[in-house]
């Protein structure tokens, strides 16, 4: 049978767990500051901390249509339902060069996709956009390069 | 089951077994939900190139992304050890258990090149209960009588309350640290929050997911932004007075579920766990909340058994007391 602790004991085990507990977690959240490492789950939240230019530079992927129509596509036919993966995807692919095969896999699923049936290329650029511009009406790009440029190759009926 | 005598509300570091209890009920269903609600991204996301693989956290050392139903395994594990969790089942084997499986999963998910802040928080009060004695009360622990006789109301679970407490707040004093290193006090002076409300949006249009309908309205008006830039960062590096006493710890949780909302209207970013109330819930007496919501089931059910006893053996339905 096991012993029973006196209230005494279980009183001390119980502060010293908790003086443990405390200071290892709580010295854990504090160490990226230090480190200065973005990690999980612990994290220098740096989220809306550095300041933004007047300029914005977004690697995205455009779907265009027959009559020459832009449009972003959305980030499921990159493979991820979260826009900011979908974001990533485009970024490292333009970062590591490999935006020619990104484009044939988004081409391979907007060809799947009925929603975008009339889309008959795919363009990954990079554009850069004056921000608060933007938001008065004023969406042209000021610079754009075309990093790669695939064919949806839909078939006709036979 | 004991019920412990409840704490005088000036003191955070006493608190009754039911409240911490309370705190694992909640967080353990809410973590248990998350997994299960998001079980499709978070093995999808193991489908992904390779080349995206950027492991982070406890998984850093994985050189190469696992095979996918490896990671399906993992999640469902991780499901079956939060039930555990969440029913004080063997808690002091099942909870850290769970509390190792979610913080892999989501590691992995956070180790495609892109870190869900979202989701630290949930992370770290998922360990913070697993490593405290969240199963003395309504559990089945309790019930098996596998946790003996409650004590009274005191420090052997107020000290995990307090740290579930202090764990959020320095997340967000944390990440108004970030803001002050980055940008100094200008963050709040120089239209930083403007900017990213700005480029936040423009990014979700540009990137083809829906942006903020109040952007376009507020932007052009970005002087008004100023004064709530402030009241953020205030937020933020005040935190930690949340910790001296109990209403000053309510009136923060309200002040930072507001700013939540605020960062939900400006720049569509759903922080799911703070807007739904559940990171704040160790401020507040959470237990009297999942007591009234027993007493009205038991309350529900005991009506419906006297209901159903008089049908079968009166063949009618009780009287009720204004008709007698």
């Amino acid at each position: 049978m096991t012993p029973l602790r006196s209230p005494r004991r279980r009183l001390v085990d119980t502060t010293a767990w908790a003086v443990t507990v405390w200071c290892v977690v709580l010295f854990g959240t504090f160490v990226p500051i230090v480190t200065g490492r973005d990690s999980f789950p612990l994290s220098t939240y740096p989220m809306f901390s550095s300041p933004r230019g007047e300029t914005a530079r977004i690697d995205h992927v455009l779907g265009v249509a027959g009559w020459g129509q832009r449009r972003p596509l959305p980030p499921r036919l990159l493979g991820s339902d979260e826009i900011m993966q979908a974001h990533q995807t485009v970024s490292l692919a333009v970062r590591g060069r490999t935006t020619r095969a990104l484009c044939q896999r988004v081409a391979q699923a907007t060809l799947e996709d009925p929603a975008h049936a009339d889309i008959e290329h795919i363009e990954i650029r990079t554009d850069t956009f004056d921000t608060m511009a933007y938001w008065r009406g004023d969406r042209q790009p000021r610079m754009s390069r075309v990093l790669a440029r695939c064919e949806v190759e839909r078939r006709g009926p036979s | 089951m004991t019920q412990t005598v409840m704490p005088p509300d000036g003191s955070p570091w006493q608190a009754p077994a039911e409240r911490l209890a309370a705190l694992r009920l909640l967080v353990g269903v809410y973590a248990v939900g998350y997994l299960i609600g998001r079980s499709g991204a978070l093995i999808g996301v193991a489908d992904q190139a390779s080349t995206q693989f950027r492991p982070v956290g406890p998984i850093a050392w994985l050189a190469h992304p696992l095979p996918v139903p490896l990671v399906a395994v993992a999640v469902v594990v991780a499901i079956m050890l939060g039930f555990g969790f969440c029913a004080g089942w063997h808690y002091r084997w099942t909870a850290p258990a769970f509390a190792i499986a979610f913080t892999w999963v989501l590691s992995y998910r956070n180790s495609w090149g892109m870190i869900f802040h979202t989701e630290n928080l949930l992370a770290l009060h998922v360990i913070v209960l697993a490593l405290a004695a969240s199963a003395d009360a309504w559990s089945l622990d309790a019930r098996a009588g596998r946790v003996g006789i409650l004590p009274p109301a005191g420090r052997r679970y107020g000290w995990a309350i307090q740290l579930v407490s202090a764990v959020t707040v320095s997340t967000y004093l944390l990440a108004g640290i970030a803001k002050l290193r980055h940008a100094g006090l200008g963050w709040a002076t120089n239209q930083a929050l403007a900017q990213f409300i700005a480029y936040d949006n423009l990014r979700k249009a540009e990137l083809g997911a829906l942006h903020s309908p109040l952007a376009p309205l507020l932007l052009p008006h970005d002087w008004l932004l100023t004064p709530l830039a402030f009241v953020a960062l205030a937020i933020e590096l005040g935190a930690p007075l949340a910790l001296l006493h109990p209403s000053i710890g309510r009136m923060w949780a309200i002040a930072a579920w507001c700013f939540h909302v605020g960062v939900l209207l400006t720049m569509f970013i759903l922080f799911h766990y703070s807007i739904l109330g559940f990171a704040y819930a160790s401020f507040f007496p959470v237990e009297r909340a999942v007591r009234a919501a027993r007493s009205t089931r038991l309350q529900r059910m005991s009506r419906g058994l006297e209901r159903r006893c008089c049908v079968r053996w009166h063949g009618a339905r009780p009287k009720s007391p204004d008709r007698v």
